[in-house]
């Protein structure tokens, strides 16, 4: 910058001599500044963590409320999601109640009938096929039978031997069963074949209508979360409007505005997913004495299933994800309307 | 270096708070603004720091052309200026140490520069022993003063002060006014507005007076 434009008329007191190597000083000091590019950008996450903690610490009661709604709202969709879980578990092992039984001809002898056995276990649509000889047949018949005795009067066994298939099941389709049960009627060994689908039906439709509710339930109350976490920080950055001004006319960027706004948002999100955890586990936890003493009334050896390690991480992850996408939402909206 | 061309500002709703503005303010000069309420002063120092955008015309920051300056820039740009304003823009839920150090944390400084960098600008506004006070607990002069810390403390290369002593008595106001040009004597280009003519008369810096928008004075 050419000095010599200066106006002779200014009597300045400024002696240029001296200013010249204090200029020179300072841009050295200007280019220190910058010095460690990495650590700079740790030091802004620390101070903006920091300076998040602070302001929920500032304003402890609404922090615990906004909190608490967001616990209540994720914890809400886990809690059914282990409904979900439970009802599943209690269908239990659907492969083994799901069966065709194969009546074949008289005809068909024994050893035909085991033929027939190893060759339908290796289709692959198949888990696992039983053979009931027409001998066990009777004898089981009997033993559950008051009858039992009025079939000796017969003297010669009327029961075919009996192929009990287990077919493997997709939830979601109970067609593929009579599918496969016509196929498997249309065998020459096979007299009838008889698939029993309406309980498994009406067990599937129920799953099916409970799955979908919790899905809505929980994009419904995912969409809740934000706009409570939206809100929240928007009051958040109308309380730091001076403050938010003041670093914006220093130079400060919009993302080291944002920056504390998005780690509180964050914040919110964990600790209300950390809290909707606690809740849900302390109700399992309740719930699992009555459960399982129900359970062992009934002979069962069923145990309540609670949340695993896998959904509580999921559920962490979401409060956290939610928080960030609640908090970006609102402040960006906030520094767009500012226009500084 | 600060260059005004043929500058305009039209604000929305039909105001035209500068016409034709074209000046030239070197490098480490000390410039007063002067003019009466309403003149445009402020909205040429806006127009510096990019707080408001002209309407036409050219300004030119240190060969940066501001109009061609890309909005992710901006916050760069203001980091090379310190701004003073009116009322001292302060934050009273932190400590004067704080509020002076506000520049320095944006800018990412580690923290040992920052605590000397701190006190070496609260030290030449005559704070260094209220630093850890609240701003609430100074008196106007010195919150103005804090104001002049947090603008000195990242060494700009811009000085911009908005009547930075239209609080104070005439006292006060002779030592802001040397306090700036004492900060001027490093080579800091300083131009401050101000609507008070007799203090101006005390000092013997350039004048530029605006009256209705228009630059009408230009004296050494
Ligand atoms: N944001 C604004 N919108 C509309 N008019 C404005 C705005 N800011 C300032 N003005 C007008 O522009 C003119 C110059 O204002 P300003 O630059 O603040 O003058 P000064 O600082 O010299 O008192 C005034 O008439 C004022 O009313
Ligand atoms: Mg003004």
């Amino acid at each position: 910058m050419s000095r010599r434009r200066r106006r002779p008329g200014a009597t300045f007191v400024s002696p240029r001599p001296r200013a010249e190597p204090a200029a020179r000083k300072d841009r050295r000091n200007r280019r220190q500044a910058p010095r460690g590019r990495g650590g700079s950008i740790a030091r802004h996450h620390w101070q903006a963590l920091r300076s998040a903690m602070h302001r929920l610490v500032k304003t402890p009661l609404a922090t615990l409320m906004t909190v608490m709604v967001i616990a209540v709202a994720l914890s809400l969709p886990a809690a059914l999601q282990i409904v979900v879980k439970n009802a599943h578990a209690v269908s239990g092992n659907l492969e083994h109640k799901a069966q065709i039984s194969l009546f074949l001809r008289q005809r068909v002898t024994e050893g035909q009938a085991r033929e027939l056995q190893q060759q339908l276990a290796e289709r692959s649509e198949i888990v696992a096929v039983e053979f009931i000889s027409r001998q066990q047949a009777l004898e089981e018949f009997r033993s559950l039978s008051e009858f039992g005795s009025a079939l000796d009067t017969l003297g010669e066994n009327p029961l075919p031997h009996v192929l009990l298939v287990y077919p493997r099941v997709d939830q979601h389709d109970t067609e593929q069963l009579e599918t496969l049960r016509a196929d498997l009627a249309a065998l020459p060994q096979v007299e009838l074949a008889q698939l029993d689908l309406a309980w498994l039906q009406r067990l599937f439709a129920i799953i099916e209508i409970l799955q979908r509710s919790v899905a809505f339930i929980s994009l419904f109350l995912t969409f809740a979360v934000i706009l409570v976490v939206a809100n929240t920080i928007r009051l958040m950055s109308q309380n730091y409007r001076e403050e938010i001004e003041v670093f914006k006319l220093v130079g400060a960027s919009d993302a080291y505005v944002r920056r504390p706004f998005l780690y509180s948002g964050l914040l919110y999100g964990f600790a209300g997913g950390l809290l909707a955890l606690l809740m849900v586990l302390l109700a399992t936890l309740w719930l699992s004495g009555p459960v399982n003493e129900l359970a062992r009334l009934y002979h069962s050896d069923y145990r309540l299933q609670g949340l695993d390690w896998r959904d509580g991480l999921t559920l962490l992850v979401t409060g956290l994800l939610l928080g960030f996408g609640g908090s970006w939402a609102a402040v960006s909206r906030y520094l767009r309307e500012l226009q500084l | 270096m600060i260059r005004f061309e043929h500058v305009r500002k039209r604000y929305p709703g039909g105001h035209e708070a500068l016409k034709n503005v074209s000046f030239r303010l070197d490098s480490g000069e000390m410039a007063f603004l002067t003019g009466h309420s309403g003149a445009g002063k402020s909205t040429l120092l806006k127009l510096i720091a990019l707080i408001e955008r002209p309407s036409h015309g050219s300004i030119w920051v240190n060969q940066r052309n501001l109009a061609r300056l890309h909005p992710r820039d901006i916050p760069g740009h203001r980091r090379r200026l310190g701004i003073i304003f009116q009322n001292p823009t302060l934050l009273f839920d932190r400590s004067v140490y704080e509020n002076t150090a506000v520049p320095l944390r944006i800018a990412g400084c580690p923290e040992a520069e920052t605590a000397r960098r701190v006190r070496a600008a609260l030290d030449q506004v005559g704070l260094l022993d209220k630093e850890r006070l609240n701003p609430v607990a100074l008196s106007g002069g010195e919150q103005q003063r804090l104001g002049i810390a947090r603008a000195i403390v990242a060494k700009p290369e811009v000085i911009l002060a908005d009547e930075p002593t239209g609080n104070l008595d005439p006292v006060l106001s002779r030592e802001i006014m040397q306090l700036f040009q004492r900060l001027n004597q490093v080579g800091v280009t300083t131009l401050i507005a101000s609507h008070d003519l007799d203090l101006i008369r005390e000092f013997p810096n350039r004048q530029l007076t605006l009256a209705r928008g228009e630059l009408v004075g230009d004296r050494s």
